[in-house]
């Protein structure tokens, strides 16, 4: 094929933002279509410039086709927005009819966890199974909380051990997510600055227990807040909404529990916390395209026409 | 009930109305559009594309990939149940519309 097409297909496929399958699929029926239409050219007496010039006026900008087909792909069915918002709602619930301190429950929803990420890892991951990622990597995440609050001297030793199971997290959560579509990460971390924010507030030492009973109804409320956002994720189309429901939603729900927190901590660290948390898991996936191509990283434009 | 028209409606129906007749692929749909309205139908740049899949995701037709005689591979689609009630919806409100319209023109 020609190298203007080539090059037009490589920007609509790096555009696409779906994952690779559904990419190579894409690009396949183009490019089938395409050499149909440039045999017809030919057939026709057309100069190759002047049917390729068509083929791609046809199509129109890459990029503008590209956000087209993702706005096509995007919308999740009701089944698929349900299974994105159950995880958040079932925690909502168990703080709003106080059953979080109930053994039963708790295992319930392990392993409802449990049997999703299985599940939808199965089914080649899903965009519902991202928020059950989430909540699958907050026992990581209440083990470095936990790190505070060490004997002094062994925080060194247990930074080290952490960072390490950090960073094999980090690139396997990389390896599946961020190729795939770096939103999703930012839906599987929704709920981690409301989460260290709540843990803050209850703090695990003295009475604690009595706390969470205090705080419970607040936390229910985040939690179907969160449920609300991951809903709203799935059915809008547009991806720069998607974006920004995301964003609202984690600073809302972040300002809830610094609020709580009461000067423990602060609204701009929790966001801080997500950028750098953010940057970990996206940067292999920006390194990756750096070495590979780097003046499409730096100059990124639409050279469709 | 008030009846407009809506551009991606008008696409879709156009696309399960062809497809209702036998499955096809993209180039050929874009073919028999031109063909069948005599030239007065022409997808607009990079709308095909988006619609198919659009409809597929809705399940009103379904894509399969099939092998031509020259070994190159092309991706049917095809019409579904669903996209058939689709079809059948559409044109009545269609012919609600038309006639309508018909009634004012015809007194102008």
């Amino acid at each position: 094929m020609n190298t203007t097409l080539e090059q037009y297909l490589k920007t609509v496929k790096e555009s696409l933002n779906m994952d690779t399958s559904t990419e190579d699929e894409v690009i396949k029926e183009l490019e089938g279509d395409i050499t149909d239409r440039l045999e017809e050219f030919k057939e026709k007496g057309t100069s190759e410039d002047e049917a390729i010039s068509s083929c791609l006026n046809f199509l129109g900008p890459a990029k503008a086709l590209a956000r087209q087909l993702y706005e096509a792909h995007s919308q999740g069915s009701w089944q698929e927005t349900l299974l994105a918002s159950i995880p958040h709602f079932a925690f909502g619930l168990l703080f709003a009819l106080n059953w979080w301190h109930m053994t039963t429950w708790l295992l319930v929803l392990l392993i409802m966890i449990a049997g999703a990420i299985v599940y939808s890892w199965w089914q080649a991951r899903p965009t519902w199974f991202f928020t059950w990622l989430s909540y699958c990597l907050l026992p990581l995440l209440a083990a470095g909380l936990l790190l505070l609050y060490l004997p002094t001297g062994w925080s060194w030793v247990a930074l080290v051990l952490y960072a390490s199971l950090l960073c094999w997290v980090a690139y396997l959560v990389n390896a599946h997510t961020a190729r795939k579509d770096w939103l999703f990460i930012i839906l599987m971390l929704l709920p981690l600055p409301s989460t260290v924010g709540w843990f803050l507030a209850i703090e695990p030492v003295g009475d604690w227990t009595a706390h969470i009973e205090e705080l419970a109804p607040w936390i229910a409320m985040n939690f179907m807040a969160l449920g609300l956002t991951a809903a709203a994720f799935m059915r809008l189309r547009k991806r720069g909404l998607k974006t920004s429901v995301l964003i609202i939603s984690i600073v809302a729900t972040g300002m809830t529990s610094t609020y709580y927190a009461q000067g423990k901590v602060t609204l701009p660290s929790l966001l801080m916390m997500v950028v750098i948390v953010l940057n970990i898991l996206l940067g292999p996936l920006i390194l990756e395209r750096v070495i590979k191509n780097p003046s499409e990283v730096f100059h990124a434009k639409d050279n469709s026409r | 009930m008030a009846s407009e028209i809506n551009p991606v409606k008008t696409i879709d129906s156009l696309i399960l109305s062809l497809l209702a007749r036998k499955p096809m692929y993209g180039y050929q749909l874009i073919k028999e559009t031109e063909e069948k309205s005599g030239g007065v139908f022409k997808f607009r740049e990079g709308t095909l594309y988006p619609a198919l899949h659009r409809l597929e995701r809705a399940k009103f037709i379904q894509g399969k990939w099939q092998v031509l005689p020259k070994g190159q591979q092309r991706k049917y689609y095809y019409i579904t149940e669903k996209g058939l009630r689709a079809l059948g919806q559409r044109k009545s409100e269609w012919l609600k519309f038309s006639s309508a319209l018909n009634a004012f023109l015809e007194t102008a």
